[in-house]
This record gives structure tokens, C-alpha cells and sequence, in this order.
């Protein structure tokens, strides 16, 4: 009964990791290799999806002129009804559901510009949005039946029905497995008994519909095992009970509820994709619903900065505007060149996304923390160059530092995602390593396995990657991220020899590694980003603007990166170690203060 | 009932113009480009009437290049049936001009009723519409903040200095429509793939002669920056000098 496929049926379907099938770029790094076809050429939209994208963000910009109000939605905690109906009659709760079944069926270059659009507009409504169709709906668009999109997606598409995603509960976040709700198939097999406490879920309040994953238990061999399991739950069923909204510190107006499951029956036809195959479904659903988040981000920095930049030019001190200062200055060239490089990484990404057949896990969970920290950063540099203003109600910059905090915690914490990042990116070079260990056990009988490891390691060891395919003025700046790929590689190798599977315990060095690849995949971005406006415009020259911005940052990443991997093997770990512990234990912040000892 | 509505492309006007080298053309490099806001309303006045009768096709008349494809799309996406381009290699000043082929486009159509906007925002000459009506030999109303249409009759609202006039008129008859008459709708994702489809035909402009042409652009003057000269009743004697000798407006 329990069989538990994982992406055989899915493999060619668009927006889908496949991590198990699919080559990856940033797994491909911490091997030591450049796979440069996965990020060359730099994407363009047809000129039909611009022209579509062009009348949809001129909407949605009309339309939110004269509805949107966000500092009101964000004092009242609530959006009027007319907003989230203009939403729904502009379309956009159908843009990435398939256009057979109602939407838009709009490509992920599409979709996260306005994701993008959305995030620059209001991030409160973003998440309405996001919860919708990032993660709400969009189980049934990549695993459902036939029968199922048909019975759900076109009312999701008009926003007739409005969708909610159901993983977390009051014991399992981060860690998702953990999760204690059931679902019991009813004796007469039609049905399933669902019972459980989801917590935090956004859109609870209007929902239609939840995809709630719940452990169904499962005979394998004689012995009951609980699988992980997904859901298409129809919101008003009976038993479903709803909470009071959350009172958050941001995204105020987005509704987020504890959601109750008491015997709620849910027809066997509702079993999305297959018994066990839940978690799967959550992840691949994670996987690129992150993008969007990251695509938010990235708009909410430029806005802010934006109004910073118009405050800066108006506000007078000393006789003169403050932008004049340069440590005002710093400020916007630094966030100029941060948000360049997180347009370049989103856009690359999306591309890989409707290329298919890319495993983009790890390239969505890179652009996510960038682009998440980005935000929060942001928001809090043009807080400080807004002055008191910036601390005020009555101003934006506040708003902005609380309603971009969220996207550092949800669809998966930024810890979660970078050791995410780090796991994944060892398991290669870790096998290879496992093999050659099994195989020095009995060398006589796996000599082809030692001299192929060593062979490929002489190889990796003595041969840098290259770039072939950057603008040759970013030439030196190429060759530098090609050494950090390969001091990666190395840095990474020597690591699991050292550390072994304890490596799995390192989170310091996992941390690191983690922030080198999301450091290599931001600078490649740019590397043909930046080609491609060179290419476009015909000249380098012309293109001065992008050109400092790549510059700068391929700079200031390099430095940042390089001194992670050093730190992979030179660091103060065990004396970090011994001071959280000593914190853990006395749950004391710090060695008590000398005015303390009294 | 058959609705012809006559849309031009303009830059967006809050922008910064440049004049190209020829001299007598704005520069186009980088300026983003939309459908005309009086035109609008008058795709969104045909749509209105579209809403209450479905049997009402509406057809959109644009002249200009190919880029003008994309705001005719623009007007399908809100609704509007299908459309034409009267292909030209740029769009002539001489109303006169665009007011031949127009016509000659719309001269068998078969139209109860033709639609245009006031005036372009890019170079106000306000006369196309009324050309093509004079042309078309049908009756015309310029500037109508407010329409109704019953049968085969019309009446209108205009605002006028220091007061308002109503008209009536008989069908077929050419239009103008002006601020205020509505608020033209955005296109949601269900037109906008829906305009995909739509026929938009193709065909020469029959501009004929052209008369009038501009010789020379220039831009405003710079306008000199604001200065503050002091505070309080200390700084009045030096600005009544200033006012007196340099602004002499005193
Ligand atoms: C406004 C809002 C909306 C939300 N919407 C939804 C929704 O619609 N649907 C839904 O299912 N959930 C939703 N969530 C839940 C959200 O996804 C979780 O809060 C998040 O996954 C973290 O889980 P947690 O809160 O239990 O934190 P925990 O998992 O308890 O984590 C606490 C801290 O420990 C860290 N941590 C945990 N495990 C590890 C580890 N192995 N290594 C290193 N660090 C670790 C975390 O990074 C974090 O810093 C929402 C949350 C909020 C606040």
C-alpha cells in the first residue's frame, strides 16, 4: 500500500526541484565545477511575456494607486475587502496556475516580477497572495489528478476560493517531520479522519481551501509506520476549527491563525500525490515558493532605498543635502549593489525554473536568505539615513523594518536553509569520500574505485574551473569567483575528511559553507547579468551604471567569501562552543557584569 | 452596434524630454510609451456600451508603427474586439494626414459610432476627431464629459467655460471624449490572454500629401533655482530689491 515514490511521476514537470534527478549548479560548486550552461546565457523574456508583464504591472500599479493603502491596512490588521477583490478580479490569484484550468499560466520570469511588484507594493498583501499561490494552491498544480485541478484550480484561479498551506504545528517547525496531526483511513476506505493543531497558517481567515500534510499510519512488514502525508482539505468542512488572528509585530493585514482539525473527513480522492510522498510534496512546494519571497525582498530594499534616496536629496544639515556625506553615500552604494545582485540571482533562477529539468533547490534557498537579509538590511540603513523621521509612524522606513523581518523565518528559516545548502552541497563530495573508505577496506578488489577517486581529485586539485562565457572586462573578476569555487571544493574535502559524518553536527562550518555558495551563486548571477547588458547594449561603456554595481559587489563578495572558506578550516569553533554552552547552561547572556559584583 | 475607437500611442509625459539630433523630433531612446489617457476613456466609453449590449463590437484604430500593436493589445485586453494598425514608418504632425487615412479605414465600416480621444497628450492639436468627422461628413461632438446612447440616438454633456451644454445628436456620429466622463478599466490576466487571440489587422495608412511639418523643437527655458535670501523682516528690504531689479515684477 505504502509505496513511496518519490519523483518518478513529476520529472518533466515544470517548476520542480527533482534535487534527486536534476544537476544543480551549487552542488556542482562544491564539487569544484563551473556548470556554466546552467547560468549562461542570461535570460530574456519573450517578447510576448513583456508585453503581458508590461499591461499587468501597469494594472496592478493603477490599481494600487487609488486601493492600496498599507499604512491604514497595517493599523487596522486587516485588508478591506476591496482590495483583496481587486486583486481577485485583476487575475492574479490565477498567474501560476496552468491556463487550462483557468490561470494565467504564467512563467516563473513572470510570476516573480510580480511577486516582485507585489513585495514593493505592500508585503502584507504579498503574503495574502504568496500563501495563495506560492504555497496554497500550488500542490495541486504540481501533484494533482487531473479530476483534482480541475475541481480546484479554476475557483482558486478567480480567487473564488482562496488557499492556505498547513505544515507547521505547535511541536514541529523547522522541523517538519516531527509533525503529530493524523489522518486515519476511515474502515470503509472512503475517507480519511483528520486530526490535528496546525499553527501560524496564513489566509486561514478566508480560506477555501488547505493543503495539509498529516501522518497516515501504514503497515510495512508488520509494523505500523506513520507516512507523511498531503491533503486537499476543504475549509469548511466540519471540525475545522479556526483561531483568533495573530497579533504579529509586521505583515499585519495578512491573516495568520492556529487551525484546528477535529475528525474532519476528508474523501480518499483528496490524497494529494501519494501516501507517504507528503514530504516530498512540502519541500518541492518550498522549493520554489521561496523564489517569490526572495523576489519580494529584493523590490521591498529597492523601494525603501528609493524613498530614502528622495529624503536624502531634500534633507538639508550643515548647509548642504545629506546625501552629500559619504557615509550616507555608502549606504545606497552598497544596497545599489546588494539588490543588483539579488534582481541578477531571482531572474537567473526563474530561468532555471522554466528551463526544467534544473534542480534550482538550492539556487531558490541561496536567493531566499540573500535576499531576505537584504530586506531587513535595508530597511534598516534607509531607517538610519531617514533619521528620527525614519522612527516615526507617520513615514514608511519603520513599516518596512518590521514587515520585511518575517521572510527571514518563514518557508524555512534562514538557518534552515543554509545548512540546507551545506547538506546538500556535501552529500557528493561526502559519497565520494564514503566509497573511497569502503573501498580502502578491500583495496585489492576496488583499486578501479581508488585511482578514479584519485584521479578525479588530481583533477580537482590541479585544474581551477573557468568561466568561458563572461564579457572579457569582467575577465579578473570571473577568475577570482573561479578560485573561490575551487577553494571551496578543497575547503569542503578536507572537511569531511577531518570531520567525517560529524560534519552533519558542524553547523559553524556548514554556516560557512553555505554563506561561500550563496556568496559564488550572487556573483555568478551578476557575472551574466552583467555580460548580458554589456552584450545588449553593445559596449561597456554604455552600461556604466550595471558595470559599478557588478563591480562592486563582485569586490566586496570575493573579501567576504574568501574569508568564510578560511574559516572552514582557521577558526575559534571550540572557544565559540565553550562560550554558548556556558550561556545554554547558565542561561545567563555573558559573564556577569564587573558593576554586577556587588 | 458597431464602435470604432481611434487610439494613438504617446510617451508618458512625466518624464524629462529630449530632442533628437534631427532637430525637429522628440528623442524616443528610453521614454516608456502608452495608450493615450483621453483615448482610454473613449475605449472605456465603448466598452460601457459594449457591457449593457453584448452584441456591440468594438474596434480599435491605431496609426502609427508596429509598436502601436502593443497598445492596441492593450485596448483588446481591456475588452474591445479587434483591431487595426494603419501602418506608417512614424506617426505625421499634419492632423490632416492621419485624418485621410482614418477615415478612409473607417469610411465603410459600417461604424454607428467613432470614438476618439480630446486631444493627444504629445502634441494637443485636437483636431484628428474632428477631421475625420468632417471627412466622414457625419455629425460631431467634441469634448463629452458625459454619453448616453438609446437607439439610434445620442446626447451628450460638454463643458464649456463657466458652464456646462447639453447636446443630442443622431447616429452615426464621431465623438471626442474628455477628462471625467469615466475612469478607463485596467486590464486584468483573462483579457490580456484573451487579446492574444484577437484579430489585429494590419494594413498601409493612406496618408496622402502632408502639408504641414515642424521644422524645429525647443525646450522650455530652464527655469532658474529658487533662492532664499534671509529670514524674517530682515530679509523684506533685499527682496523688494531683488523683486525690483532682477524678477522686475514690482
Ligand atoms: C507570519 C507567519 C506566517 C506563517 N505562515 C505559515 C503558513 O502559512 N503555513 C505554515 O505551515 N507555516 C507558516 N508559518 C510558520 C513558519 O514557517 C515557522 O514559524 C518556521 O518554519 C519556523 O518554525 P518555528 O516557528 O517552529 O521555529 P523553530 O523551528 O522552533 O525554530 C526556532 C529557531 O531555531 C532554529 N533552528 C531550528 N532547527 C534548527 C536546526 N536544525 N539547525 C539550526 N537552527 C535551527 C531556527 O532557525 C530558528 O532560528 C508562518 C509563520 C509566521 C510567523
Amino acid at each position: 500500500m505504502a509505496s513511496v515514490t518519490t519523483t518518478k511521476a513529476t520529472h518533466n514537470a515544470p517548476h520542480l526541484a527533482a534535487p534527486d534527478i536534476n544537476p544543480s549548479f551549487t552542488k556542482g560548486v562544491f564539487l569544484g565545477e563551473i556548470r556554466e550552461d546552467l547560468v549562461f546565457p542570461f535570460p530574456v523574456m519573450s517578447p510576448e511575456e513583456t508585453e503581458s508583464l508590461r499591461m499587468i504591472i501597469d494594472a496592478l500599479r493603477s490599481f494600487a494607486a487609488s486601493n492600496i493603502d498599507s499604512a491604514k491596512m497595517d493599523h487596522d490588521g486587516k485588508f478591506p475587502d476591496e482590495v483583496r477583490h481587486g486583486l481577485h478580479e485583476l487575475g492574479l490569484m490565477g498567474l501560476n496556475i496552468p491556463e487550462e484550468y483557468g490561470g494565467f499560466g504564467a512563467s516563473a520570469k513572470v510570476f516573480n516580477r510580480v511577486f516582485g511588484e507585489l513585495g514593493g507594493t505592500d508585503p502584507a498583501l504579498t503574503v495574502y497572495f504568496g500563501a495563495h499561490e506560492s504555497i496554497g494552491c500550488k500542490g495541486i498544480t504540481l501533484f494533482g489528478t487531473d479530476k483534482q485541478k480541475s475541481e480546484w484550480l479554476p475557483r482558486c484561479a478567480t480567487g473564488e476560493i482562496v488557499a492556505g498551506f498547513c505544515l507547521t504545528e505547535p511541536g514541529s517547525g523547522s522541523d517538519a517531520q516531527a509533525m503529530a496531526s493524523t489522518a486515519v483511513l476511515s474502515d470503509d476506505g472512503t475517507h480519511y479522519v483528520l486530526d490535528g493543531r496546525k499553527i501560524w497558517i496564513s489566509n486561514a481567515g478566508y480560506a477555501g481551501m488547505f493543503t495539509v500534510f498529516a501522518k497516515v499510519p501504514v503497515t510495512i512488514d508488520g509494523n505500523i509506520k506513520k507516512r507523511v502525508t498531503a491533503f486537499i482539505v476543504d475549509a469548511h468542512s466540519d471540525g475545522i476549527i479556526l483561531g483568533q488572528p495573530e497579533q504579529k509585530m509586521g505583515i499585519k493585514a495578512s491573516d495568520t491563525r492556529t487551525v484546528t482539525f477535529e475528525k474532519v473527513r476528508v474523501p480518499v480522492g483528496n490524497v494529494l500525490g501519494e501516501v507517504g510522498q507528503g514530504f516530498h510534496i512540502a519541500l518541492e512546494i518550498l522549493n520554489s515558493g521561496r523564489l517569490g519571497l526572495a523576489a519580494g525582498s529584493s523590490r521591498g530594499a529597492r523601494r525603501i532605498m528609493t524613498e530614502a534616496a528622495k529624503y536624502a536629496n531634500q534633507r538639508e544639515q550643515f548647509g548642504r543635502s545629506i546625501g552629500s556625506f559619504e557615509m550616507i553615500q555608502r549606504k545606497f552604494a552598497q544596497t545599489a549593489a546588494d539588490i543588483y545582485a539579488a534582481d541578477s540571482a531571482v531572474m537567473l533562477t526563474s530561468e532555471m525554473m522554466d528551463r526544467g529539468a534544473i534542480d534550482f533547490s538550492l539556487e531558490t534557498a541561496a536567493c531566499k536568505v540573500f535576499a531576505s537579509e537584504l530586506a531587513v538590511h535595508a530597511a534598516s540603513e534607509a531607517m538610519q539615513i531617514a533619521g528620527g523621521i525614519g522612527y516615526s509612524k507617520e513615514f514608511p522606513y519603520e513599516r518596512a523594518m518590521r514587515d520585511s523581518r518575517i521572510n527571514m523565518i518563514f518557508e524555512g528559516t534562514n538557518e534552515i536553509l543554509r545548512a540546507l545548502i551545506a547538506l546538500s552541497g556535501l552529500q557528493q563530495p561526502g559519497e565520494r569520500l564514503r566509497k573511497l573508505g569502503s573501498a580502502f577496506k578491500d583495496p585489492l578488489h576496488s583499486m578501479g574505485e581508488i585511482s578514479s577517486y584519485i584521479a578525479g581529485r588530481a583533477k580537482r586539485v590541479v585544474k581551477k574551473p573557468e568561466f568561458t562565457r563572461v564579457h572579457p572586462s569582467l575577465a579578473k573578476e570571473a577568475d577570482r569567483v573561479a578560485t573561490l569555487i575551487h577553494t571551496l571544493a578543497l575547503a569542503v574535502e578536507s572537511a569531511v575528511m577531518k570531520h567525517g559524518k560529524k560534519i552533519v553536527e558542524r553547523q559553524f562550518i556548514q554556516e560557512r559553507m553555505a554563506d561561500a555558495a550563496i556568496g559564488i551563486y550572487m556573483s555568478t548571477a551578476v557575472l551574466s547579468r552583467t555580460t548580458w547588458e554589456i552584450e545588449r547594449a553593445g559596449s561597456v561603456d554604455a552600461v556604466k551604471p550595471e558595470m559599478d554595481c557588478a563591480r562592486l559587489f563582485l569586490a566586496d563578495r570575493y573579501r567576504q567569501v574568501r574569508r568564510s572558506i578560511r574559516r572552514i578550516s582557521r577558526n575559534q569553533d571550540d572557544r565559540m562552543k565553550a562560550v554558548a554552552e556556558r550561556v545554554l547552561e547558565t542561561s545567563e547572556a555573558a559573564p556577569i557584569a564587573p558593576s554586577d559584583r556587588v | 452596434m458597431k464602435i470604432a475607437v481611434c487610439i494613438k500611442r504617446v510617451p508618458d509625459m512625466d518624464v524629462r524630454f529630449k530632442i533628437a539630433a534631427i532637430g525637429n523630433a522628440v528623442d524616443e531612446a528610453g521614454l516608456k510609451f502608452d495608450m493615450n489617457d483621453f483615448d482610454s476613456w473613449a475605449v472605456e466609453a465603448a466598452l460601457q456600451i459594449k457591457d449593457r449590449d453584448a452584441a456591440t463590437e468594438v474596434v480599435i484604430v491605431s496609426l502609427g508603427t508596429d509598436a502601436v500593436q502593443e497598445t492596441i493589445r492593450k485596448a483588446l485586453a481591456m475588452g474591445a474586439d479587434r483591431g487595426v494598425e494603419l501602418k506608417t514608418d512614424h506617426i505625421p504632425f499634419d492632423g490632416l494626414a492621419i485624418a485621410r487615412a482614418l477615415a478612409a479605414e473607417l469610411k465603410d465600416g459600417g461604424y454607428d459610432l467613432v470614438l476618439f480621444g480630446k486631444q493627444s497628450a504629445d502634441s494637443s492639436n485636437g483636431v484628428v476627431g474632428a477631421m475625420v468627422g468632417e471627412l466622414l461628413g457625419l455629425p460631431l461632438v467634441t469634448a463629452i464629459s458625459k454619453l448616453e446612447i438609446s437607439g439610434q440616438k445620442g446626447s451628450a454633456k460638454r463643458e464649456i467655460e463657466g458652464g456646462q451644454e447639453f447636446v443630442e445628436f443622431p447616429l452615426p456620429a464621431v465623438l471626442t471624449i474628455d477628462q471625467g466622463l469615466n475612469i478607463a478599466r485596467y486590464p486584468a490576466l483573462k483579457g490580456i490572454m484573451a487579446a492574444k487571440k484577437k484579430p489585429l489587422e494590419v494594413k498601409p495608412a493612406q496618408l496622402g500629401a502632408q502639408t504641414v511639418t515642424v521644422t524645429q523643437m525647443e525646450l522650455p527655458p530652464e527655469r532658474a533655482p529658487g533662492r532664499i535670501i534671509g529670514e524674517g523682516v530682515a530679509a523684506v528690504p533685499e527682496l523688494v530689491r531683488l523683486l525690483q531689479t532682477e524678477a522686475k515684477v514690482l
